[in-house]
């Protein structure tokens, strides 16, 4: 059975949360129009032009308007500016100029060498359909199970832990020799 | 300099610093969809037909994964692309998730299983996936999300051709959607997320692949020393490590990928504080290497860190000011009168109502109906820059006083109330 890609189930909440939800998505809706209180309130004063005369032209009131939206177009005018022509620059630049060669895929001995296993252990896991791993504190691996019949967590009953203290691993890291088991 | 022109300052930065970024962005995305997506003109079920198809290598952690296993691994099987494993990681789950892949392996061979005796964290999971892989290309899926069956063809277009790519990072789409907080975070993915990601392209680097979608070469990894095991957010760390090591990364917004989101409060907060710390370890590893001029192009990346930090701090600072301001006498210069402004109250509505109508004009050609949620979108200040103020806040100290080595490890994330309320 295909699963259902969008999980939208509102009977799955009460008729209480959903209304809290929808109620208090309409008021956010009217702090955004409490933001535009200046704009409403000079639409009120179109209306009443004599007001908005006395208020935006003999007070004043415009010049704050006129300042913060000069300064505010001018700083956006710059920001996409600034985006076209460095895009325009990068794609005149470097546009169909591939400089970089092609990287040779990752090969079995780099990694060996990288993990410290051998090529035959390698092979081994990349050819199993299950395996149990094993990873020490430093972060080296050192036992590739390809065994059937294995529980991994009744081998490592008694051991599971919230967090380990562990260097960052490296090609350097400290090197184990792999022990391996093929079945138990 | 006085300190109430200081106080001016940090008062128009706090205010116009998330304006302008939204700008940016919606700048950024607008070219980015014009000049990259609908170049493309082609729907996501139609993906164009590749010049050649190496194989791949799907690489899929999972812990306590047994409610979404099946159907995670079935949608990597039902793959429209030719050649393919699926390396399933079981990473010492304590449910049946190791008996369900075993089962699904043994039902197909193209699946395989590896499994863990104790809790070794995602990265090491996708170390041993690397190990453990055939192809010379990953694509690194989380345990509960679902891949669209083109999405691999999608992902895989970015590599064949173009040396320099390093890793391609697929669309995430919520699905949960019942609760608010569901329905706010698919406002979200688009209008931040999508949006970021496509800005980002558009001016050099990007801050992180999604975790739960990305494609990657392997040759890469190996040469950046695939996944570390000691940082948080293991998808941010890989990101800055391939870009420094000047490998691209590419964002494919037709790799559609459907994930859960928490959908509660407490699970939402401690996603976010972990994508926070994650930033801030990244950069405190890193910021040395980006002091170089070779690294320029990464200069842009640190600098959105740490402005984005710095800002929180402030906003931090501001509201608490003007909290203290109604319970004892300020020095006039540190007296907030108000935290909304009243002209730049308007520009501020409509610059946030206008990336959502631009976001979801641009994302509405991978999901249709989305605009239904325009009318939920209005919570995303909210949401987004007061979280991710607070998580950010949070975030440094833990950052910081973290002790480097220290192995991170899995703790099952909260994936909306479907199932609970269900079972």
């Amino acid at each position: 059975m295909k699963p259902q890609i969008i999980i939208d189930r509102p009977r799955l909440r009460s008729r209480g949360t959903r209304l809290r939800d929808t109620v208090l998505t309409f008021l956010m809706w009217g702090v955004y129009f409490y933001l535009w209180l200046p704009l409403i309130s000079l639409a009120g004063w179109l209306f009443g032009f004599r007001l908005f005369y006395d208020e935006m032209i003999i007070q004043g009131g415009y010049q704050t308007l006129m300042q913060v939206i000069g300064w505010y177009l001018l700083t956006i005018g710059l920001i996409v500016g600034t985006v076209l022509l460095w895009s325009y620059s990068n794609r005149t630049r470097f546009r169909g100029r591939e400089r970089r060669r092609h990287s040779a895929p990752v090969s079995v001995e780099t990694t060996t060498a990288y993990f410290n296993v051998t090529g035959a252990d390698l092979a081994r896991l990349k050819a199993a359909h299950r395996a149990v791993l094993v990873w020490d504190e430093a972060g080296q691996l050192t036992e590739i199970d390809t065994g059937h019949r294995m529980d991994p967590r009744r081998k490592f009953a008694g051991t599971r832990r919230r967090s380990a203290q562990v260097p960052p691993l490296s090609p350097n890291a400290r090197r184990r020799p792999t022990r391996t088991a093929r079945s138990r | 300099m006085s300190l109430s022109a200081i106080a001016v300052i940090v008062m128009d930065f706090t205010f116009y610093y998330p304006l302008f970024m939204a700008y940016l962005w919606m700048a950024g995305s607008v070219y980015y969809f014009f000049y990259r997506e609908r170049v493309d003109a082609r729907p996501p079920d139609d993906p164009p037909a590749l010049p050649e198809t190496p194989g791949i290598s799907f690489i899929v952690p999972c812990h306590n994964e047994s409610e979404n296993a099946r159907e995670t691994i079935q949608s990597l099987l039902d793959q429209d692309y030719p050649e393919f494993e699926v390396i399933a990681i079981n990473d010492a789950s304590t449910d049946d998730t190791g008996e369900i892949l075993d089962a699904l392996a043994a039902e197909d061979n193209r699946v395989r299983v590896i499994h863990f005796g104790t809790n070794l964290g995602k990265a090491m999971g996708l170390r041993s996936g690397a190990l453990a892989s055939n192809f010379e290309f990953l694509v690194c899926l989380d345990g509960d999300a679902l891949l669209d069956p083109h999405a691999s063809k999608w992902l895989m277009r970015h590599f064949i051709g173009c040396p320099r790519v390093g890793a391609v990072t697929g669309n995430p789409r919520v699905r949960n959607r019942t609760t608010l907080l569901g329905k706010i975070q698919v406002g979200e993915f688009s209008s931040i997320i999508g949006l970021i990601k496509r800005a980002q392209r558009i001016y050099g680097r990007i801050f992180t692949v999604s975790g739960v979608i990305a494609a990657f070469r392997k040759s890469a990894l190996h040469r950046v020393g695939y996944w570390s095991v000691d940082m948080v957010a293991e998808d941010i760390d890989i990101s800055w490590r391939l870009q420094l090591n000047h490998w691209d990364i590419r964002y494919e917004p037709n790799a559609l990928c459907w994930i859960l989101m928490p959908e509660r409060m407490r699970g939402l907060w401690r996603q976010r504080l972990r994508w926070a710390q994650g930033g801030v370890e990244v950069f405190t590893r890193y910021c040395s290497s980006l002091l170089t001029w070779k690294n320029r192009r990464m200069w842009m990346v640190g600098l959105e860190l740490i402005v984005s930090t710095t800002w929180a701090y402030l906003i931090g600072l501001i509201s608490l000011l003007w909290i203290l301001g109604y319970l004892v006498p300020l020095p006039a210069a540190l007296h907030v009168e108000t935290i909304l402004p009243g002209w730049a109250g308007v520009i501020l509505g409509i610059t946030c109502l206008t990336q959502f109508a631009i976001s979801l004009a641009i994302d509405s050609r991978y999901e249709r109906g989305l605009a239904r949620y325009y009318y939920w979108m209005v919570w995303y200040p909210l949401l987004y820059w007061m979280i991710h103020a607070a998580a950010s806040i949070a975030a440094v100290p833990k950052a910081l006083l973290r002790k480097r080595g220290q192995r991170a490890i899995w703790v099952s994330p909260d994936r909306g109330i479907q199932t609970t309320l269900e079972t």
